[in-house]
């Protein structure tokens, strides 16, 4: 069996149903070896935050970040996360929106998010999922 | 054609006073003056007929404070003239029938002969109309205001929510379309079901936007406690499972002319509001009670729930879909509904709250 591009990949995205089919998709095509699900970007910031502080935590290569969510939506953690830029850049995080807003500004807001990789539209289909797990 | 003005110094002046006459009287500007020595007062025909006064009237400095709404503030701008001062200003007056209007007032010191100032003088115009025009066009800028923002709510649902139903329910075609296991199938199956049940709910919201603008509302005369146990009524056993406790004050008004339907939604909305967001530390309470400020009628329902932090959420607590608890049973909708429901019959909400402390919902009906 072919070892998964990815060992350990993130999400954060409230949407169950879209959670289990992304699940699903990772699993059939051995995207990612582990996965660690956050519902909404303040348990995600808090997770990362520590991981940053102490260290105590394992750290994802790929994160799959939504926009629209309760407590804290996407951007609001993108500005919280942004002190930790280098962070991520030392540990090779890969930041990717994925969204079903079809507004150009939100595309344009997310793509020139400076710790932001790349915007995927939702749905993702599982080759743009392939191509941005093997960037990795 | 005039004679040429420069030729004749009599002509000069008598064509000065007759553009000053033509200019106040087309304005319908009135000169007043008042003295503070010997507390006189003058207003000519203009002004008299702008402020309705009867010909017998003779004003006097201390009797013209009741063309002012502000006496305070008229007299402290007397003051500023005794003093040397002046001022331009907009005032809200009344006239002699206590009628009141805007007006734009000019006034200047009044000098005696060893240039003391020992009184005040000026002109006066009603600006009421342009006034009135200006507040009416104000409002109307409100209300498109609120239609735009509906509109944008309404794209948001369609772009976001619609949208995102559809990009799962491809996404789950793709996934499942090389399945042939029967269990898989089932998962598949379930997977429809929750897509299409939630492509039907979010159509519902689309409607609820769309109605609470365009459908016919019937006013009638409306007891709120009586209402108010309508909906108690029909969740009384939730309510005690939750030991939630509602105190009612009505002592303000109980009774009403407004949307049934609003009224019920509007309590309905704000105590599952009240109950779903309780602070898990403590029992729900809710305090419903009525007010009457300036003319206005009231509605306050407060809770010792969780509360929000409007410094961070503040634009968003009355959006749609905008939720902050991460409540399983969170669907952004009451708040969003109950300002639709309330503005649309011209009248507000408004919030207050306090993480950890409690929110506090006013309706002004």
């Amino acid at each position: 069996m072919a070892r998964p591009a990815v060992k350990l990949a993130c999400i954060i995205d409230d949407d169950k149903l879209y959670v289990s089919l992304i699940k699903m998709i990772i699993a059939k095509h051995e995207l990612a070896g582990e996965l660690l699900i956050f519902e909404n970007g303040q348990a995600a910031f808090e997770y990362f935050e520590q991981s940053f502080e102490r260290g105590n935590k394992k750290l994802p290569e790929i994160i799959l970040l939504d926009l629209n969510m309760p407590v804290m939506d996407g951007w609001e953690f993108l500005d919280a996360m942004e002190p930790y830029a280098l962070k991520f850049q030392e540990n090779n995080i890969t930041i990717n929106v994925v969204s079903s807003t079809i507004n150009p500004v939100e595309v344009e807001r997310a793509k020139s998010h400076s710790i932001v990789a790349d915007f995927l539209t939702k749905p993702i289909s599982k080759e743009a999922m392939q191509i941005a797990f093997q960037k990795k | 054609m005039l004679p040429n003005p420069k030729d004749e110094p009599q002509q000069l002046l008598q064509d000065k006073i007759y553009f000053l006459e033509e200019t106040a009287a087309m304005t319908a500007t009135g000169a007043y003056s008042g003295n503070a020595i010997t507390k006189e007062g003058f207003i000519d025909d203009i002004g008299r007929a702008v402020l309705n006064i009867p010909n017998d009237f003779i004003p006097t400095l201390k009797s013209s404070a009741r063309f002012f709404v502000d006496k305070e503030a008229a007299k402290e701008r007397l003051n500023l003239c005794l003093s040397g001062g002046s001022f331009e200003c907009d005032i809200l007056m009344c006239d002699f029938y206590g009628v009141q209007f805007w007006a734009k007032a000019v006034g200047k010191p009044w000098f005696n002969e060893n240039n003391q100032p020992i009184g005040i003088k000026g002109v006066f115009t009603s600006i009421d109309r342009f006034v009135k025009k200006s507040k009416e066009v104000e409002l109307h800028a409100r209300i498109i205001e609120a239609q735009k923002d509906r509109l944008i709510d309404f794209a948001d649902i369609v772009s976001h929510n619609l949208r995102s139903h559809a990009s799962n329910l491809q996404l789950t075609l793709e996934t499942f379309e090389e399945t042939v296991d029967l269990s898989d199938i089932k998962v598949f199956k379930d997977y429809l079901k929750n897509i299409s049940g939630k492509i039907n709910q979010t159509l519902r919201h689309l409607n609820t936007v769309v109605t609470a603008h365009t459908v016919e509302k019937q006013f009638e005369e409306l007891c709120i406690s009586v209402e108010l146990e309508e909906i108690l009524d029909i969740y009384r056993k939730e309510l005690q499972e939750k030991n939630v406790t509602i105190n009612v004050d009505f002592a303000a008004f109980d009774t009403l002319c407004y949307v049934k339907t609003y009224l019920l939604s509007i309590l309905k909305n704000l105590i599952s509001n009240a109950v779903r967001y309780k602070h898990p530390d403590r029992d729900c309470v809710i305090e419903i009670r009525t007010k009457i400020l300036h003319d206005k009628k009231l509605l306050i329902i407060k809770d010792n729930g969780s509360g929000i932090d409007l410094e961070k959420n503040g634009d968003k607590v009355f959006k749609m879909y905008k939720t902050f608890h991460g409540n399983e049973d969170a669907r952004g909708l009451g708040l969003f509904v109950v300002k639709n429901q309330v503005e649309s019959v011209n009248g507000d909400v408004s919030i207050k709250s306090q993480l950890n402390q409690g929110t506090s919902l006013t309706i002004r009906f």
